[in-house]
């Protein structure tokens, strides 16, 4: 268990003829054994500042703790799941486990490691596909079973970058109930921090839920989520505290939207005019 | 029932097993003297052979279309060659006709053979060395920043240059004329390799590189288990394209400046202007070059099987 501490980051993009303010101040505490979703409008740097508390980008200025470390580079202590693309696609299901696993853990056997893989495989139901490279998988499978290796590292920080923007609803749901189900059958409660552009999404899976605004990339708020778990997806979304929680979150989204709208339908009228 | 027989597929191979048979009895008819006997021999043989695969690959393809017309077109080619040389449309000294071509493998199969092994030692040995060089070094480039800036103009300025031009110093450097064509070799299908390394590396997808980076890879695993197969198409297409020109400079070195191998049979046929022996050696070498780039294809194929 860690908890994350992101201080004062700011992220600025330099390109040949442009700076792009990405990340502006990000100030957050993530507590051990939390679950938080970033919820924001595309461009609002969620990417980014997942890239720097992985270690893979530098922010521009502040740091990020994670525990008494300070994050300089990437390391397995942290695991992500980018946004459509984590396996490596010329090893089969069973190898991008067993690689995975045996890389983070040099003190398992290889006995243990063939084993550990694949369990993982058997729980997530792709015994049969242990053998199938990434391409001959779904999407659905490839994004279980990027999860599953995530939880196969044994790190104690979970980064998760849209890990089913591209699954249908129903897929969704399902993944859904798989993550939680793994994060909650583990025996160590790890930290999970998740991006994500869908409302109900972040309310059925967090503790706690950022609302992001773009350019430059800030927090707007900060939301308590104060379900208790196991939370039952049914009885949720039809209680009127609920209901409040989305058309909050909601409006807090369509206000930038709208402010947005507005000025590219200034910038519009400008040209025509 | 018998439309399913004779589909258009199907009438096409029985057309092309007709015109092998048409060309095995027309060797049968006409021979004149004990050289074209010999010639006329291995060439029903290979003919025979010929209807033998076509027969076999149908059965085993997955692709019959394909199989089909290539054979099909095999058959045109050499009806072709027949027509030309019996109405003799093309000088026949010049263009000898299939059983005088084919007699020279009675007579010289020995040089041919030998040739053959010899072009086959140095290709292979200057090829496989560019391979072994090219794939680290090329992985190590792409993946230093430093590393590339120093050598990406050197090798923009080194890789045009034709490997030829280093036979003059290879000759006088090295002490024989088997390492100097080696080395050319070498150097000569060196640049691709190392270049689609390089390239395969920086194609490989950025997520993949940082998805690798969290898992806390040495660099040696970080070189070996992402880097080379992750680069691995575009060195493919690098490997390729060194074959080809190894092929072409060993057939110039040995034009040059050998006294064996392939290319050197070639040479000192065409000085005594034996266009026989000379058509002998080409197809020799195409054949030779279909089943070399036919095993990298099966090569290529399997280690690419993940794409
Ligand atoms: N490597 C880069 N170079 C320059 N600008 C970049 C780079 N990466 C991101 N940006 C810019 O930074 C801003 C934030 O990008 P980021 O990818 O973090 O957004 P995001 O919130 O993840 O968006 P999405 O929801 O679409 O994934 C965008 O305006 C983007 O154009
Ligand atoms: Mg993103």
């Amino acid at each position: 268990m860690l908890n994350i501490d992101i201080n004062n980051i700011s992220m600025i993009y330099e390109t040949k003829d442009s700076k792009v303010n990405a990340l502006h101040n990000i100030n957050l505490e993530i507590n051990s054994g939390e679950f938080v979703s970033i919820i924001g409008p595309s461009g609002c740097g969620k990417s980014t500042l997942i890239n720097i508390i992985a270690g893979i980008i530098k922010p521009t200025k502040g740091f990020i703790k994670v525990g008494d470390r300070k994050v300089e580079n990437p390391n397995s202590d942290i695991s992500v799941v980018f946004q459509d693309y984590s396996l490596f696609p010329w090893m089969t299901a069973y190898d991008n486990l067993h690689f995975a696993i045996k890389n983070t853990n040099k003190n398992l056997t290889e006995k243990e490691i063939k084993e550990k893989a694949l369990k993982h495989l058997e729980i997530i139901g792709l015994s049969k596909f242990s053998n199938s490279f990434p391409k001959e998988l779904s999407g659905g499978m490839t994004q279980k079973l990027a999860i599953s290796r995530m939880f196969a590292l044994d790190s104690k920080i979970f980064l998760l970058d849209e890990p089913f923007g591209a699954l249908d609803a129903l897929n969704r749901i399902h993944m859904q109930d798989l993550l939680i189900y793994l994060w909650r059958s583990g025996n160590n409660n790890q930290t999970i921090l998740y991006i994500t552009h869908d409302v109900d999404e972040s309310i059925f899976l967090s503790d706690r839920i950022v609302v992001m605004t773009p350019s430059p990339g800030k927090i707007k708020e900060i939301i308590e989520i104060p379900f208790k778990r196991p939370r039952n997806r049914k009885e949720l979304t039809g209680s009127k505290e609920y209901l409040s929680l989305r058309n909050h979150i909601l409006s807090l989204l369509t206000e930038d939207m709208k402010v947005s709208l507005n000025k590219q339908e200034e910038q519009m009228r400008k040209y025509y005019d | 029932m018998i439309k399913k027989l004779l589909s258009p597929l199907r009438i096409q191979q029985i057309i092309t097993i007709l015109i092998f048979s048409g060309l095995l009895l027309s060797i049968a008819i006409f021979p004149n003297n004990l050289q074209e006997y010999a010639g006329g021999f291995i060439y029903s043989i290979l003919l025979l052979i010929l209807m033998v695969l076509l027969i076999v690959e149908l059965y085993i393809t997955k692709n019959p279309q394909k199989i089909s017309d290539i054979f099909l077109v095999i058959a045109i080619l050499f009806v072709l060659w027949e027509v030309i040389t019996r109405f003799a449309l093309i000088d026949i000294v010049v263009f000898p006709p299939p059983v005088k071509v084919f007699a020279v493998y009675f007579t010289d199969y020995l040089e041919i053979l030998l040739g053959i092994a010899n072009s086959l030692l140095v290709l292979g040995s200057g090829y496989i060395l560019a391979i072994i060089i090219a794939i680290p070094l090329g992985l190590l480039v792409g993946w230093n920043k430093r590393l590339y800036d120093l050598s990406y103009p050197i090798s923009k300025g080194l890789s045009p240059v034709p490997p030829m031009v280093y036979i003059p110093y290879a000759i006088i450097l090295l002490p024989s004329f088997f390492l100097s064509s080696v080395f050319v070799i070498f150097v000569g299908s060196f640049w691709p390799i190392f270049l689609g390394v390089i390239t395969g590396v920086f194609n490989i997808d950025s997520k993949i590189i940082n998805s690798a980076k969290t898992l806390g890879l040495s660099d040696k695993t970080m070189l070996t288990k992402i880097l080379l197969p992750g680069a691995m198409p575009h060195i493919f297409s690098g490997a390729f394209i060194g074959l080809i020109i190894g092929v072409i400079t060993l057939l110039i070195a040995e034009v040059i400046g050998s006294s064996v191998g392939i290319g050197w049979y070639l040479q000192h046929q065409s000085q005594f202007a034996n266009y026989d022996a000379i058509l002998a050696g080409m197809i020799v070498i195409s054949i030779m070059v279909i089943i070399i780039t036919t095993l990298f294809d099966k090569v290529q194929n399997h280690v690419l099987r993940w794409q």
